[in-house]
């Protein structure tokens, strides 16, 4: 078996890269798409502490998290169009209405 | 590479055969180099097309971690929906003409976005101090004659039977269903569009061609709220 | 079933009718019958009844010192309490007081009714106001309850000299009584704590009042922070003695009284003549246990009170509104009162307060007629020719004017007589300070007869000046009843208390003298003589009564004649313009008034401009300045919600580090 410790490492880069999507991208849809690269990396590790344990918890709990992505990212999807209806354009740094 | 080395040497494991550190390491590099490309590139095209690479790689990681049921779920629901999906939002979103520079990803050069960035960078070094420094036993593993599949599926319903120990999910099997069925619900009410009163469809049947007046295909507007 | 147990309400009946007039002025009224005057005069017409009825339970010996409300309670310290002296001196002021606010209130009905006056309920409640609180203040038991509705009459004088304030005059004069009052009642204060901390109690009377127990300190010989006790006694009566100077009008704090009288009349026969004013000396009588230990300051009090009188005296001489010389006549007669007190004659200055108190608010009542008939033109110069047209008024005026000035057998006469009496006898007897305040007193004699004759001849005698004089306006019942009751009063008055006659031949006439030497103890006149021989060393010398009364009933008769030789006849000159330059001194009341505003504008307004800055720049600058601390950096913070959401979720990332850092570096696992 490949130690568990390799497997927390690439999920946390692949999440630290998704972090990085989110911080740096301008485009809305990127901008997801970064957010489902950080469930992946999520998911990775999930699967790993349950190989770790012998448990099968963590797969399960694995398989919920990707239905939740699932139904985020139709949300999210509306919720880019609405924004896109509203303000001409995806780029979240043109929707900063809601500022002081 | 040498810390990985040096953390073999510590601990009499199991361990792991040089064939299935290569392959290991194969598929950690196409995952990272994808996902490194999903956030790097400027067309947005581009990325969702690295994604769906990025999201295979990880099912063979899956597969790897003896989780079999969920590669296959992450094949049909990321790569098979998801991607899908984000591809309609891609293709509603860009009108076509103009190749969107607006919408195009920060250059690599030297920017205030990459400043940014350097949070992710900085998140990257203590989560990884943190696990680097921590002892982790030897995984366990599954037994080689039970079915994880079934398992898995004893394990939704809490029903006992499974060969492989795990909690119970019902509730939060009922849940993620009615979460899915708000999400269904939520998405057609987000994409709805109501113009001088009646509701129309979020696609343009013209296919996008900008047309400002009253819709031809009267048909569409369907059910008139008034 | 005595007195006693009702007489809480001789003050309280004329509560309720303030709060009938006040409510029912403001919320229906249509409702209030005459503007408020009915219930006022039907409940002063109760108190007077009860303080009759004290007066006759008192006459049969039967005294309360009691208290009645412990507003605050002290836990090992001394209490702060309302209650109830009723002795003979506080008896006979309630029925004083009561007549004389009944009399107003029915005057007031033909001053204020009947000339079509508007604002009646506030009047009224005014009134009221007033004399609940005189009243109080006379059935006080101890110095702080006093003290509490000393300024409560201040108050109410405010709000009645203000009365009109929609003018600038009675509003300013208003704003001078009362601050003049306020600046005397700070000191009375400072020696009200005084009195409280040094004796523990304040009550008058009673095994532990303050005048005993400063008495029994003075034979101790014990000493007060630092002081003997006979000094200590003397500052605290000094410090109380402000409070008395401001409110009975003496120098130097006389300068409000002239100015009151913008007032309504019924006002200043009420407030100014015979009872506020009387507020101080009758404090002064009330405590006299404690001023008879000290006689520094019971010189003080009979110089004050002398040299007032004559200067007060002086200034009358000049004045050409009716009003104004009533006003200086009463300043230089509770310098009489004061002069008789700081002179070891109690009796006498309480008779003289008495007898005051009835003639004064007699000649006020009958300047109010006067004024009246003039339809409110109160110069002198302008009238004359009245005796014809109004007898009524004219014959009690000139009873009132008799007694004024002292002609026997009118009641000014006697009690007069006895304050310079007693001066002079304690005077011979080793004080001779009180000779220089006996001289005082005799010469403003002379000017009193003088000033007061003139003013009757000025105007009722003579051919009417105008036409107003030649037509005046009629006065009904409303103002003559009163007129006549105090008109009977000023004149037989006199006999309760005529020394000279009872010298002259042995007959017990001296009932004054007789009804003020019993009474609770610690508080009778018997005990106040053997005081002032004992700790303040009075004695009198040996000398009949009669002479001096003879003198200065000459003295009076002298002035008397000279104003007739001056102003009888049908066209009086302005005699007094021949006196050229001290006649604009005495016009202009030695510039005191301009003294005042000085002390004021120039002395206390930089001050107070000093401290504003002070307050402005440093306490508000200290607040404000918190204040813009965090408004700016609320500013600046809260540019953190820039709308961004990427900046969000760096702001998210940076926290999830630094959080993870400080956990990791505190648990050791990093």
């Amino acid at each position: 078996m490949i130690p568990t410790s390799y497997y927390v490492l690439l999920a946390t880069a692949v999440f630290c890269i998704g972090v990085f999507g989110v911080l740096t991208r301008r485009n809305a849809l990127m901008f997801l798409v970064s957010v489902e690269l950080m469930l992946n990396g999520a998911n990775i590790n999930l699967v790993a502490f349950s190989q770790l344990h012998g448990n099968l918890t963590g797969q399960t709990f694995g398989l919920f998290t990707l239905a939740l992505a699932a139904a985020e990212v139709a949300v999210g999807l509306g919720i880019i169009m609405v924004l896109a209806r509203n303000f001409e354009d995806v780029d979240v740094t043109e929707a900063v209405t809601m500022r002081w | 590479m040498e810390i990985f080395k040096g953390l073999l040497a510590e601990r009499p494991v199991m361990a792991a055969t040089a064939y299935e550190l290569l392959a290991f390491g194969l598929f950690a590099a196409v995952t990272l180099g994808s996902s490194l490309g999903v956030v790097l590139v400027r067309e947005v095209w581009h990325a969702v097309l690295l994604l769906g690479v990025a999201l295979l790689s990880v099912a063979v990681h899956f597969v790897m971690l003896q989780a079999e049921f969920l590669a296959a779920m992450q094949v049909l629901v990321y790569v098979g929906g998801v991607l899908i999906l984000i591809s309609f939002a891609v293709m509603l979103v860009s009108r076509g003409g103009a190749p969107a520079e607006a919408l195009a990803s920060p250059s690599l050069k030297l920017g205030s976005h990459l400043v940014r960035g350097l949070g992710a960078v900085a998140l990257f070094g203590v989560l990884a101090l943190a696990v680097l420094r921590s002892a982790f036993a030897a995984p366990a593993g599954f037994p080689a004659d039970a079915s994880i599949t079934a398992s898995i599926g004893y394990a939704l319903f809490n029903l006992a039977g499974g060969g492989v120990p795990s909690e119970g999910f019902l509730a939060a099997f009922e849940i993620i269903d009615v979460v899915l069925v708000a999400a269904l619900v939520a998405a057609v009410m987000l994409a709805r569009r109501e113009v001088g009163g009646s509701v129309r469809g979020g696609l343009r049947p013209d296919g996008g061609s900008a047309t400002s007046g009253p819709d031809p295909s009267a048909d569409l507007d369907g059910r008139d709220d008034q | 079933m005595v007195a006693a147990d009702f007489a809480a309400a001789i003050p309280l009946l004329p509560f309720v009718s303030f709060l009938i007039a006040m409510l029912g002025g403001y919320f229906a009224p249509r409702l209030l019958p005459k503007g408020g005057a009915i219930p006022g005069i039907l409940a002063l017409g109760g108190s007077l009844l009860l303080s009759l009825w004290v007066l006759a339970d008192v006459a049969g010996g039967t005294y309360t010192n009691e208290e009645l409300y412990a507003w605050v309670v002290g836990q090992d310290t001394f209490s702060l309490h309302f209650g109830m002296l009723l002795d003979p001196l506080s008896a006979l002021m309630l029925v004083i007081v009561s007549l004389v606010a009944f009399l107003v209130f029915v005057h007031s009905l033909g001053y204020m009714n009947d000339e079509g006056e508007t604002g009646l309920p506030r009047y009224y409640a005014g009134l009221s106001l007033f004399s609940f609180s005189m009243l109080a203040f006379v059935l006080a038991d101890n110095l702080l309850m006093s003290f509490v509705f000393f300024e409560l009459v201040g108050l109410c004088s405010w709000l009645l000299i203000g009365f009109w304030f929609r003018e600038d005059a009675p509003a300013s004069a208003a704003k001078k009584a009362f601050l003049v009052t306020r600046f005397g009642d700070y000191f009375f204060l400072v020696g009200v704590v005084g009195v409280l901390v040094t004796f523990g109690t304040a009550n008058f009377a009673g095994a532990e009042a303050f005048p005993t127990l400063a008495e029994e300190a003075i034979d101790a010989g014990e000493s007060f922070a630092g002081f003997g006790a006979q000094t200590w006694v003397t500052v605290l009566g000094l410090l109380v003695l402000g409070g008395v100077i401001g409110k009975s009008a003496q120098f130097p704090l006389h300068t409000w009284l002239p100015d009151a009288m913008e007032g309504p009349t019924p006002v200043s026969a009420l407030i100014h003549a015979a009872t506020m004013v009387a507020a101080g000396v009758y404090l002064v009588a009330r405590m006299y246990g404690f001023y008879a230990l000290s006689p520094t300051a019971l010189s003080i009090i009979a110089l004050v009170g002398g040299f007032t009188a004559l200067f007060a005296a002086t200034m009358g001489l000049v004045k050409r509104e009716i009003k104004q010389v009533l006003a200086y006549s009463t300043v230089s007669q509770y310098g009489y009162i004061m002069l008789g007190l700081g002179a070891g004659g109690y009796v006498a200055g309480v008779f003289h307060l008495t007898t005051h108190a009835f003639f004064k608010a007699l000649l006020f009542l009958g300047a109010g007629s006067v004024i009246i008939a003039m339809h409110h033109n109160e110069n002198m110069w302008d009238m004359g020719g009245l005796r014809e047209k109004m007898p009524v008024t004219y014959y009690t005026f000139l009873a009132g004017s008799l007694a004024l000035a002292g002609i026997v057998p009118f009641a000014g006469f006697w009690s007069k007589d006895e304050v310079l009496y007693e001066a002079l006898v304690h005077g011979l007897g080793g004080s001779p300070i009180l000779l220089v305040a006996y001289a005082f007193g005799l010469v403003a004699v002379f000017f009193t007869g003088f000033y007061t004759f003139r003013m009757v001849l000025l105007t009722f005698h003579g051919e009417p000046r105008t036409e107003t004089a030649e037509d005046p306006h009629p006065v009904r019942w409303n103002v003559k009843f009163p007129l006549v009751v105090l008109g009977i009063l000023a004149t037989v008055a006199g006999l309760i208390n005529m020394v000279p006659v009872q010298e002259l031949t042995g007959l017990r006439v001296e009932f004054l003298h007789e009804w003020l030497a019993v009474g609770v103890e610690g508080v009778t006149a018997e005990h106040y003589g053997t005081l002032l021989h004992d700790a303040a060393g009075y004695t009198a010398a040996e000398l009949g009564s009669l002479v001096p009364a003879l003198v200065s009933l000459g003295i009076a008769l002298a002035g008397a004649g000279l104003a007739w030789m001056l102003y009888a006849g049908p066209d009086p000159q302005e005699h007094t313009a021949r006196l050229g330059a001290i006649q604009r001194l005495l016009v202009h009341n030695y510039y005191q008034d301009e003294y005042q505003v000085w002390l004021a504008t120039g002395v206390t307004l930089p001050l107070s401009r000093v401290a504003d800055k002070f307050d402005q720049g440093v306490v508000d600058g200290v607040v404000n300045g918190v204040s813009s601390a965090s408004l700016f950096s609320g500013r600046r913070v809260r540019r953190v919600q820039s709308g961004l959401v990427t900046n969000y979720a760096l702001l998210l990332t940076l926290s999830l580090v630094a959080l993870l850092l400080f956990l990791g570096l505190y648990g050791g696992w990093l």
